[in-house]
C-alpha cells in the first residue's frame, strides 16, 4: 500500500492530460456532439473517398443477411394500387437449420452457438458513426424537381431496393372525408403544391399545420453551417421529407434517445396513419401525445435530441400555443387505408374474409399471442412499450458496421392497420415482409407455429 | 504527432497493419468513421483513410481514461484476492487478473505508441475507493468491492462503445470492438455475483 501511495504521489501535478482523467467521468462528447475539426472541404473529400467502401460494407451486411429478390406476392398491391407487396421469408438462415429446428431449440442453445440469423439482429444505419437521416432516391429527386431543395448526402446513399419500400408517393387518407378515399392525387406533397391540392378539403387550421409540416427548417445533416453532409447551403428538411404524404417512404434515422453514437440504433420512419389513436409516441420516448411529438421532434428527428446542437445550426421552435396544435391537428385527421374485410370492432367479417385469413385471425387472437399487444379493437395497439429481451438469444456487445449490438429495451407497440403499406418492418426496419415477421416472432415468443399458421397469419396481415 | 516511440519488437506485436488492404473493414467490424471528428492536419494512408497511429480526440480520451481503469481493475482485483473470503468474488477476481492484465497491457502500448505520457498509480476516485476498500473486511468488503466493479464496467462499456464510434484509429477500435463483449460479460458477472451477497452488508 505504501508502495502504492508512493506511486500515485509521484504524478506530476504539472501533467495537465491526467487532471482530465482522474474522475470516473466519460468523456463529454459521448453525450454532446462535437463541432467539426477540419474544414468542410477537408471533410467532405474524406466523406466522398469513403463512400464506396462504406456503402460496400453496408451492402455486404444487407447480402448476408436478407434475401433482396423481387418475390411479390401475386394479385395483392398495396393501398395506392402502385406497387406490389413483396412476399416469402428474406432473413436467411444459418447454415444447416431450418425455421422449425430453430423454433425448437432455447434461446441460450440459440445464443451460445450462434444460431440467431442474423437478419433478427439489430440493423446498422448505413453509416453508423455519422448517422443521421437518409432519404430514398424517389423522395430526393421529387424534392429536388418541385422544390428545388437538395436532401441528397455527399457521404451515404440509401441502402434498400426500392421494392422492398412503401410505394411512392403514397395515398392519403382524411378522416373528415372518408367518402372521398385517397386525395394525393398521385403527387408528392410539398411547400409547392400543398395550397393547390388541399384548400377545400382541409379546415384554415388544418391547412395552416399543413404548412408547417411542409416548411423545410435546418437539420443536423441538411444547414447552412460547416457541420452538414449536403454539398450545398441547405435549405433544412420538412417533417413530411420522411413521413411522405403523412406515411412513410423508409427514410431512417437514428435514435436520438440513447449514447454513445456506436449505440445508437437505426430507426425507420413510422407511418402516421391512424396517429389520432395513437397515446404514445416516438418508439423510444413514448412522448404523451402528438403535440409533444410535433414540437420536440424539431430537436430530436432533427437534431439527434442535442439541444446544443440544434440551437447552433437554426432550430425551429414551433409556438406550443398556436403552431404546435395547428400541426398536431393537421396529423390527427389522417386515417388508415380502407380495409373492407374488417367490421367495426377490428375483427375480421365473415362474410367477405377467405377461409385462410379467418384461420389467420385466429392464430393472431390465439396461439400466435399477437393480439396480447397489437389489439384489434384499439386499431391494433396497446398504447404500451414492450421489452422483447431479443439479447436471450445473442451475445450483446458485438460490433456490425459501426453497431454495438445492445439490448434494445422497450419499444412501442406499432400498429397494424394498413401493415401491408409499410415494409421494412419492426422500429430500424430490419425485416422486408410480413413472413419475416412471422418468424421472427414464432422464434421469440416460442410460438411453434406450424406452416400453414404462418402463411395464415400472412394472409391475414395483408386484410388489415 | 509523435509516433513509434516503442521499441521494435514490441511494435511489431502490435503493429497497426499500414497497407489500405488491410485498413479496409469488414462488415462485422467497427465501420468507417466520421470525418467530421478528424483532426486538421491528419496524414491519410489514402483518400479519406487515416493513416496508422494519427489518432483523433476520442482516440486520446479513450486510450486515457482506458489505461488508468485497467490498470486500477487489476489493483482492486489483486486486493480482492487477498482480502475476500467469498468464493463468487474471489474466482471474479482472478477471473480480472487473468483476463484484464493482457488487454491492460496492449492498451498501454498503444497509448505509449500514440506518445500518451505513462499514467502511474489510481486516479482520484479509484484512490479514494481502494483506501476505503483497504479497511473493510469480511461481507461489508465483498458489497463494496464488486460495488466498484460494477460501476468500472459499466463506464468501461460505454467507453468502448464510445470509441467504436468516434474514434478513428482502426487499430483501436478494433480492440474495442473485441473487448466490449467481454466486459459486458463481466458486467453481467458481477451484476450476477451481487445478488448473492448479503444485502445488509455496508455500502
Amino acid at each position: 500500500m505504501l508502495r502504492h501511495l508512493a506511486m500515485v504521489l509521484a504524478i506530476p501535478l504539472t501533467c495537465s492530460w491526467m487532471a482530465l482523467c482522474l474522475a470516473q467521468t466519460l468523456p463529454p462528447d459521448a453525450t454532446y456532439r462535437p463541432l467539426p475539426s477540419a474544414s468542410l472541404a477537408e471533410v467532405k473529400a474524406a466523406d466522398e473517398a469513403q463512400k464506396a467502401e462504406v456503402m460496400r460494407l453496408q451492402r455486404a451486411l444487407l447480402e448476408e443477411r436478407l434475401d433482396f429478390s423481387d418475390r411479390a406476392i401475386p394479385g395483392t398491391t398495396m393501398s395506392g394500387r402502385r406497387k406490389a407487396v413483396q412476399g416469402g421469408v428474406r432473413v436467411k438462415l444459418p447454415q444447416g437449420t431450418t425455421w422449425e429446428s430453430l423454433a425448437n431449440l432455447a434461446p441460450d442453445e440459440i445464443r451460445d452457438r450462434g444460431l440467431l440469423p442474423a437478419g433478427f439482429m439489430p440493423l446498422p444505419h448505413v453509416k453508423q458513426a455519422t448517422g443521421g437521416q437518409v432519404f430514398p432516391n424517389n423522395q430526393i429527386d421529387e424534392i429536388g424537381r418541385q422544390e428545388q431543395r437538395n436532401l441528397r448526402r455527399f457521404d451515404v446513399d440509401f441502402d434498400l431496393p426500392d421494392h422492398l419500400t412503401p410505394e411512392f408517393p403514397p395515398p392519403i387518407f382524411l378522416t373528415s372525408h372518408p367518402e372521398l378515399g385517397d386525395v394525393s392525387r398521385a403527387q408528392l406533397l410539398t411547400i409547392k403544391n400543398y395550397y393547390h391540392l388541399m384548400v377545400g378539403f382541409l379546415t384554415p387550421v388544418q391547412l395552416e399545420g399543413l404548412r408547417l409540416l411542409l416548411t423545410p427548417f435546418p437539420q443536423e445533416e441538411f444547414n447552412q453551417t460547416e457541420d452538414r453532409k449536403s454539398a450545398d447551403q441547405s435549405l433544412g428538411v420538412t417533417c413530411l421529407d420522411c413521413h411522405a404524404n403523412f406515411h412513410t417512404n423508409a427514410a431512417f434515422h437514428q435514435t436520438p434517445d440513447v449514447r454513445p453514437q456506436a449505440a445508437r440504433f437505426r430507426l425507420d420512419t413510422v407511418s402516421l396513419r391512424g396517429v389520432f389513436n395513437q397515446q404514445i409516441h416516438g418508439s423510444k420516448r413514448s412522448l404523451r401525445s402528438i403535440e409533444d411529438f410535433s414540437q420536440f421532434e424539431q430537436r430530436t428527428a432533427y437534431f439527434n435530441g442535442d439541444h446544443m446542437s440544434a440551437q447552433r445550426k437554426g432550430v425551429n421552435l414551433p409556438d406550443r400555443f398556436d403552431q404546435v396544435p395547428m400541426m398536431a391537428q393537421m396529423q390527427n385527421i389522417i386515417d388508415f387505408p380502407p380495409a373492407p374485410k374488417l367490421l367495426p370492432t377490428g375483427r375480421l367479417d365473415p362474410s367477405k374474409a377467405s377461409q385462410q385469413e379467418l384461420a389467420g385471425e385466429q392464430v393472431f387472437l390465439g396461439k400466435g399471442e399477437c393480439a396480447g399487444c397489437h389489439i384489434p379493437q384499439t386499431s391494433f395497439l396497446d398504447n404500451t412499450m414492450h421489452d422483447l429481451h431479443l439479447e436471450r438469444f445473442y451475445k450483446i456487445g458485438q460490433t456490425v458496421n459501426g453497431l454495438v449490438m445492445l439490448p434494445d429495451g422497450p419499444i412501442k407497440t406499432f400498429t397494424l392497420r394498413g401493415i401491408k403499406d409499410s415494409p421494412p418492418y419492426m422500429h430500424d426496419g430490419r425485416l422486408l415482409t410480413l413472413a419475416d415477421t412471422v418468424e421472427f416472432f414464432n422464434l421469440v415468443l416460442r410460438l411453434k407455429l406450424t406452416q400453414q399458421e404462418k402463411e395464415s397469419l400472412v394472409a391475414y396481415m395483408l386484410a388489415l | 504527432m509523435r509516433l513509434c516511440l516503442v521499441p521494435m519488437s514490441l511494435a511489431a506485436a502490435f503493429a497497426m497493419p499500414s497497407t489500405l488492404a488491410a485498413q479496409t473493414a469488414q462488415p462485422g467490424g467497427a465501420g468507417q468513421g466520421n470525418p467530421a471528428g478528424t483532426p486538421a492536419g491528419t496524414h491519410e494512408a489514402a483518400p479519406g483513410v487515416p493513416a496508422p497511429r494519427q489518432l483523433n480526440q476520442a482516440d486520446r480520451n479513450f486510450l486515457q481514461a482506458a489505461v488508468v481503469g485497467g490498470a486500477a481493475n487489476v489493483e482492486f482485483a489483486q486486493l480482492a484476492d487477498r482480502t475476500s473470503g467469498n468464493t463468487g468474488v474471489k474466482q471474479f477476481a482472478e477471473r480480472t487478473l487473468r483476463e484484464h492484465q493482457g488487454p491492460s497491457k496492449r492498451i498501454a502500448i498503444l497509448a505509449r505508441n500514440a506518445g500518451l505520457p505513462p499514467v502511474q498509480g489510481l486516479d482520484a476516485d479509484r484512490k479514494a475507493t481502494y483506501d476505503r476498500l483497504s479497511k473493510l473486511q469480511g461481507a461489508a468488503f465483498d458489497r463494496a468491492y464488486i460495488d466498484s466493479q460494477i460501476t468500472d464496467q459499466q463506464l468501461m462499456a460505454q467507453l468502448l462503445a464510445y470509441v467504436i464510434g468516434s474514434g478513428q484509429d482502426r487499430e483501436l477500435k478494433d480492440l474495442a470492438t473485441e473487448l466490449l463483449p467481454t466486459t459486458l460479460d463481466h458486467l453481467q458477472a458481477a451484476q450476477a455475483i451481487l445478488g448473492t451477497l448479503d444485502s445488509t452488508a455496508a455500502k
